[in-house]
């Protein structure tokens, strides 16, 4: 990966009413608001642990390998980010192989699936792709479609996981994807979406608006991405109305990432608020805002943006929560208020995202399939 | 070489650096820091780790591992161990009693893992000195229960040195193999057969019941000049089979077939593209490559040794 023009070390903006997270040390390095030689040594495996749990191996590798102060680094630390940077690197190969082969499954079908969150920045060649690590590939489809796709996917060798009754029900009925489906050879992981988020949820959006941006995307010309505006907004309807955070770090980062990114473009940042306040998702954008500011610090450009206006007391709460959940060190001393806020936030996620009287039979069911299973 | 070894700690003081997760080791390729509280586990790391040298427990320690008990919370459930790795848990529990094995295997996690510098095989591999003195090596890939381990063990008897019982790490630019000596992991019957012809070797207590059946552990050799490990060339590569009664047979193979054989005991040749297909090409054609059936074990190493003089001079 060629180096891109590097920032200078900027020296960190305390905004008023924002308290630093533990985790700051990693958020800092990765926003090149610390320099990596001011990192002691013994810190540095602290944070390369806790990098590496939050999938940001790649790319703190990535900015840290890139500067000039690198060289002056500890030889082994340089050897584990370069090592690091060749699994993200990896990823990206593995990432564009599949789009490859899904791009001749979709040529087949005539469909224009539009990709969403990893697969899009990928394909769309975005500043957040660099040194991400990926997982699955969503896309969204048209719903008549989805029987279409579905038989053409299954020819392609993908095989549905999770097949039971219950899953089958939740997931067409109340999310807003088919079960995730499993390539058989290549073992990769497939989302098709046919709603951009559930249909039951409380956050009650219009979608039209974020899929009228639609564009093709620059390095896989056999689908869409979504507009700017209308990405950024599902990434962050996706963190609001989230459940589990096991990457919870890295996808506020990717948001972090695509702001700086799109407020390149003239006027953006009024854009933005005026596609937020179409779909109806002014307050997740504030709410997600403030989360970022917390995290990564504020950078001026969105001085003009509702961030600072007053949070509600129980958003300062959940803005509180999220804080704590998200923590990488919290996450890494194994620390029980951590759990107690991953908990609330866990019961939070699944009451926007589905009415009161399947909320109880759902969380139930989890419960039970989760007792026998004693995970970390 | 200045560097204090374990050697130099009383037992008493390698418990209480365990308990605290002070105790840091120079074990290539890594230097870990080790936390455990678990009985006999300091006796073990004492017996296989004697030689090895000791390093400062601050500075960058890219691997941490902690055997830690997990389950303590649910007083009545089975308390069990868990690997700590730099503080995440990527395992399944396991009984109380397994934690020196957990730790080895731990070990070979983090480099097939985090150690993407080099093309690592899941192979041991030998060293030797060939007739003009320069360091060569035989590669064993195999899979598991081909025998490879107790092989290695053995050609220890002989004029071999350890390079590593499991892993073979395979340098893109330099086409040398990295030396990373460490116990020898002998399973089931091998423990036996290998304490008979080595009475002399120190060996760990074996642990039954584990997923890979009754384990134990052989001391290495003292690792000389730790700072500064010679790698050699691979010269050999033989995949050995152990099948009880066979007649001995080394079978030349075709550079091709062996090629794709060692590329399938590859964990992160994907990760190394273009580079990586040419280093594999380049170290086959600098080998000569066989099969080997045997049952018995001196035969077998008779045969290593053949082949090994046998290298036709370059």
């Amino acid at each position: 990966m060629s180096p891109s023009i590097q920032p200078p070390f900027m020296a960190p903006e305390t905004p008023e009413g924002s308290r630093h997270a533990h985790g700051e040390t990693l958020a800092r390095l990765l926003t090149r608001q610390l320099s990596p030689l001011a990192v002691s040594a013994g810190h540095w495996a602290e944070i390369l642990a806790q990098a590496r749990a939050q999938q940001l191996a790649g790319r703190l590798a990535e900015v840290t390998l890139g500067t000039a102060e690198a060289a002056a680094l500890n030889p082994r630390l340089q050897s584990q980010l370069r090592s690091a940077e060749r699994i993200a690197n990896g990823h990206q190969h593995s990432m564009r192989w599949e789009l490859n082969r899904l791009a001749a499954v979709f040529c087949q079908t005539g469909d224009r699936p539009i990709l969403l969150k990893g697969a899009a920045y990928c394909a769309h060649r975005l500043d957040v792709a660099r040194g991400r690590h990926y997982g699955d590939v969503d896309l969204l489809v048209a719903e008549d479609r989805l029987p279409h796709i579905e038989t053409a996917l299954r020819f392609a060798g993908y095989a549905p996981q999770k097949t039971s009754a219950y899953d089958q029900h939740y997931y067409r009925t109340w999310m807003h994807e088919i079960p995730p489906m499993r390539h058989i050879k290549r073992g990769a992981s497939l989302d098709v979406h046919f709603r951009l988020i559930p249909r039951t949820s409380r956050v009650d959006i219009d979608h039209r608006p974020l899929l009228d941006e639609r564009l093709p995307a620059r390095d896989a010309p056999a689908f869409d991405v979504l507009g700017p505006a209308p990405m950024l907004l599902h990434s962050m309807v996706h963190l609001y109305t989230e459940s589990e955070f096991p990457q919870g770090l890295r996808n506020l980062f990717d948001i972090h990432l695509l702001l700086i990114e799109f407020e390149k473009e003239k006027d953006f940042i009024n854009h933005l608020s005026l596609v937020a306040r179409q779909a109806g998702l002014e307050t997740v954008l504030r709410q997600t805002l403030n989360w970022r500011q917390r995290m990564f610090g504020a950078l001026s450009a969105y001085s003009t943006l509702p961030t600072h206006l007053a949070l509600t007391r129980p958003q300062r709460w959940v803005a509180r929560l999220i804080e704590t959940g998200l923590d990488p060190e919290a996450a890494q001393r194994r620390s029980r208020r951590r759990q107690t806020a991953l908990g609330l936030l866990y019961l939070r996620g699944h009451w926007l995202r589905m009415p009161t009287r399947l909320l109880a039979g759902h969380l139930w069911h989890q419960a039970k399939s989760k007792w026998r299973v004693k995970e970390t | 070489m200045t560097a204090p070894t374990l050697a130099s700690l009383s037992l008493k003081e390698i418990k209480s650096r365990l308990r605290s997760s002070r105790l840091a080791l120079d074990i290539p390729p890594y230097r870990p820091i080790i936390g455990c509280r678990e009985p006999g586990f300091a006796e073990a790391l004492q017996a296989m780790y004697y030689d090895y040298p000791l390093t400062g427990a601050q500075g960058f320690h890219e691997v941490s591992l902690e055997m830690m008990h997990w389950g303590s919370v649910w007083r009545f459930g089975r308390r069990q161990l868990k690997l700590g790795v730099n503080g995440n848990f990527p395992f399944n529990p396991l009984p109380l009693g397994q934690a020196y094995p957990m730790f080895e295997w731990g070990l070979n996690w983090c480099i097939t893992n985090y150690l993407h510098e080099r093309i690592t095989f899941h192979a041991a591999g030998i060293g030797y000195l060939d007739a003009e003195n320069r360091p060569a090596a035989i590669m064993l890939p195999g899979v598991p229960g081909a025998g490879k381990s107790t092989l290695t063990a053995a050609a220890l008897e002989r004029r071999f040195t350890l390079l590593s019982d499991e892993l073979c790490l395979l340098s893109p630019e330099l086409g040398t193999l990295l030396p990373i000596p460490r116990p020898i992991s002998l399973k089931d019957a091998s423990i036996e057969l290998i304490r008979a012809r080595q009475p002399g070797a120190r060996m760990t207590s074996p642990v039954r019941d584990t997923t890979k059946g009754t384990v134990a552990h052989l001391q290495p050799p003292p690792p000389t000049e730790i700072d500064n490990l010679v790698e050699p060339v691979a010269r050999l590569l033989v995949f050995p089979r152990y099948q009880r009664g066979a007649r001995l047979a080394c079978r030349p193979l075709p550079t091709g077939q062996a090629m794709l054989r060692l590329a399938d005991q590859s964990f992160n040749l994907h990760l190394h593209g273009e580079t990586g297909f040419i280093a594999l090409v380049r170290l086959m054609e600098g080998v000569r490559t066989f099969e080997l059936d045997y049952s018995d074990l001196d035969s077998a190493l008779d045969c290593l040794e053949r082949l090994a003089a046998e290298d036709p001079l370059q």
